[in-house]
Order: structure tokens, then C-alpha cells, then sequence
């Protein structure tokens, strides 16, 4: 194949083409995989890469990221920096003492940051009610959410609020 | 409530005293929340009279020991680590630097009876590959790796030159 002629005061040979990106699987700061690339955004004014649509797969939502928050574009997969807060959703929430507080159902997101405000979790304890708890109750996520704080401190917690 | 006679010279409180028969049975989870199993049995030191650990049975192919080393809290609902036991890496998927991967963990190498990790085997397919723990980046969702993982490949047609050559 002959190459293209560049007409470009920048040395091109090192970007990458919108074609290189879809369908790229997208890789989270802890490993998991997000989806795969569906969209690359570009600011029609500016005519800069603003960020990538995600695509999770059959039946989920997908979302859209900023740049900013990518780490890197490798042959196979794009790095992010961050842990996708929306991640959350689904996983089990236990106090200090080990007990199952509940799963989350929602977060709450500083604007559309990646930062948590709150967990929205459905409680066992709490009568299957649904009781918002704040970011700074929380002490780990990882396959699960750990707590700082026990059962008994929550319910008599203001901050956590029913929903 | 039930009331007691104390004998102790310690006084008569039993605040943040746990009652062994209660927690058999319930769940031990890993730093980051993951549910390792449940309690079979706590094991006391004979002579020092001291907790020493536990041991978790149904889950893996042997019952798993657990030094209270690895003890973050114990309570009457749950004993909470503070790891992320290194033989639940089994099955996490490889990545290399460049997102590529490698395969699936199928075997933990630890030091001795510790849960740090020496070396990890990784397959695919065929190929097999035994990763040093200084290779490793990090291991969370995934293990990733520090390095691109090239091997050179060896195709059938090599195989067959190289077993003529013998």
C-alpha cells in the first residue's frame, strides 16, 4: 500500500485514527473491563478529541467519557485513570462488623464527575427501605463497598436519610 | 440479658468479647468486601490460650487456615481480613501494559505458607506462561502486568525441525 501524502505543519505518524479506537475495549484503574469504544467525540469548534462514548454491552447503559480521564491508547485497549463510579451499582454494601447493610441501586455524582456523594442502597436492615449514605461512610470499594461506620451508627446517623 | 456470676480478675465486663459458638459459621470477607466463605473453625493456641485463626471449609478444594495476622475485625456477624487472599487470583484475567491478554491465572506460587506471591502460571490455550510476582503492576479486577508479553511463536513446522534435529 502506498503511503499518504500528510499535508501538516505536526509529524502525524504517531496519532491514531477513529477507526483504531472503536471497538477497543476499555480497561478501569483496577483491571475491570468497562465495554468497548463506540464513539469518538470531537468539539466541532475546536476540532479536538473531547472523549469517548462507551458501550457496555447488550441491554446496559452505556456512557460517555471525558478525556481527561483516559491514562492511555495502547495497540489493544484504552487505560483509564480512573475506577467508573457507576461500577458500583449492584454491589453489596457491609458495615465495619461484616454485616450485609444492604446492595446499592443508584449513586448520586458530584455533577458529572466521577466523584460519589452518596450510595443509594436498598437495606435489609432498614426494612428493604432504601437509605442514602455519604461518601465519607464509606471506607473501601473493591469487589464489595465496606463501611467505616456499623448498623447501629447509621440508624442513629441524621446524615443517612430515607428515601 | 442474660446475667452472669464473674469469675475474673480481669472485672466483669464482657464488652468486645465475642462469643465463639455465634461466629461459626458466618462469613469472612477480604478487605475490599469480597466473600471469601464461611467459618468451619477457630483454632486456640493450647499453651498461650490465644486465638491463632481460623480455617474455612466448602469453598476451595482443601480447607484454608487463616492466621489472625490477617485479622482486620472480628465480630459476632462476620471476621473481616486485612488482604485480598492471594488464592482468589485464580481465573482473574492477565492483561499486559499494552491492554493485551495474556490469559487467565490457573495457579498461585505463594511463599510458603504466606499470601504474598512469588509467581503466578498463566494459560491459554497451549501456551503457559509462569509470571514473577516483580513483573506485576497491580492485581485488582484483573492482573496487570509491567511489560509487553512477546513470546516468540512457535509453530508446528519449527516443532517438527526442531524434533529432527534431535
Amino acid at each position: 500500500m502506498k503511503p499518504q501524502k500528510t499535508i501538516s505543519g505536526r509529524d502525524l505518524s504517531k496519532t491514531v485514527t477513529s477507526e483504531d479506537l472503536l471497538g477497543k475495549e476499555v480497561i478501569d484503574l483496577d483491571g475491570s473491563f468497562i465495554g468497548v469504544v463506540e464513539k469518538v467525540l470531537i468539539d466541532p469548534h475546536k476540532l479536538d478529541f473531547v472523549g469517548i462514548s462507551i458501550d457496555k454491552g447488550f441491554l446496559r447503559k452505556g456512557f460517555t467519557l471525558g478525556k481527561g480521564y483516559i491514562d492511555k491508547i495502547t495497540p489493544h485497549a484504552v487505560f483509564l485513570k480512573i475506577r467508573v463510579s457507576y461500577d458500583v451499582k449492584g454491589k453489596l454494601v457491609f458495615d465495619n462488623d461484616g454485616e450485609l447493610v444492604g446492595t446499592v441501586t443508584s449513586i448520586d455524582l458530584y455533577g458529572s464527575k466521577n466523584k460519589i456523594v452518596n450510595i443509594v442502597l436498598r437495606s435489609s436492615i432498614f426494612a428493604g427501605r432504601e437509605i442514602v449514605i455519604p461518601a465519607e461512610y464509606i471506607n473501601e470499594i473493591g469487589e464489595n463497598v465496606m463501611l467505616n461506620v456499623n448498623k447501629n451508627k447509621l440508624k442513629e446517623s441524621k446524615i443517612v436519610r430515607e428515601v | 440479658m442474660v446475667e452472669y456470676e464473674y469469675i475474673s480478675r480481669r472485672g466483669s465486663n464482657l464488652d468486645n468479647k465475642i462469643n465463639i459458638k455465634k461466629i461459626i459459621g458466618k462469613q469472612v470477607l477480604s478487605k475490599g468486601g469480597t466473600i471469601v466463605g464461611r467459618i468451619s473453625e477457630l483454632r486456640i493456641n493450647s499453651d498461650t490460650l490465644e486465638l491463632e485463626g481460623l480455617v474455612i471449609d466448602g469453598r476451595f478444594k482443601k480447607p484454608v487456615y487463616i492466621g489472625k495476622s490477617y485479622f482486620s475485625h472480628l465480630s459476632e456477624k462476620a471476621v473481616i481480613l486485612n488482604i485480598e487472599l492471594s488464592i482468589l487470583i485464580v481465573g482473574k484475567k492477565v492483561i499486559t501494559l499494552d491492554g493485551k491478554v495474556l490469559g487467565k491465572v490457573k495457579e498461585v506460587n505463594r511463599k510458603g505458607t504466606t499470601n504474598d506471591v512469588e509467581s503466578f502460571v498463566v494459560r491459554f490455550l497451549w501456551r503457559k506462561y509462569i509470571i514473577p510476582y516483580t513483573d506485576i503492576k497491580q492485581i485488582k479486577s484483573s492482573v496487570i502486568i509491567k511489560h509487553k508479553y512477546e513470546t516468540a511463536k512457535n509453530h508446528l513446522w519449527k516443532r517438527l525441525k526442531q524434533n529432527s534435529n534431535i
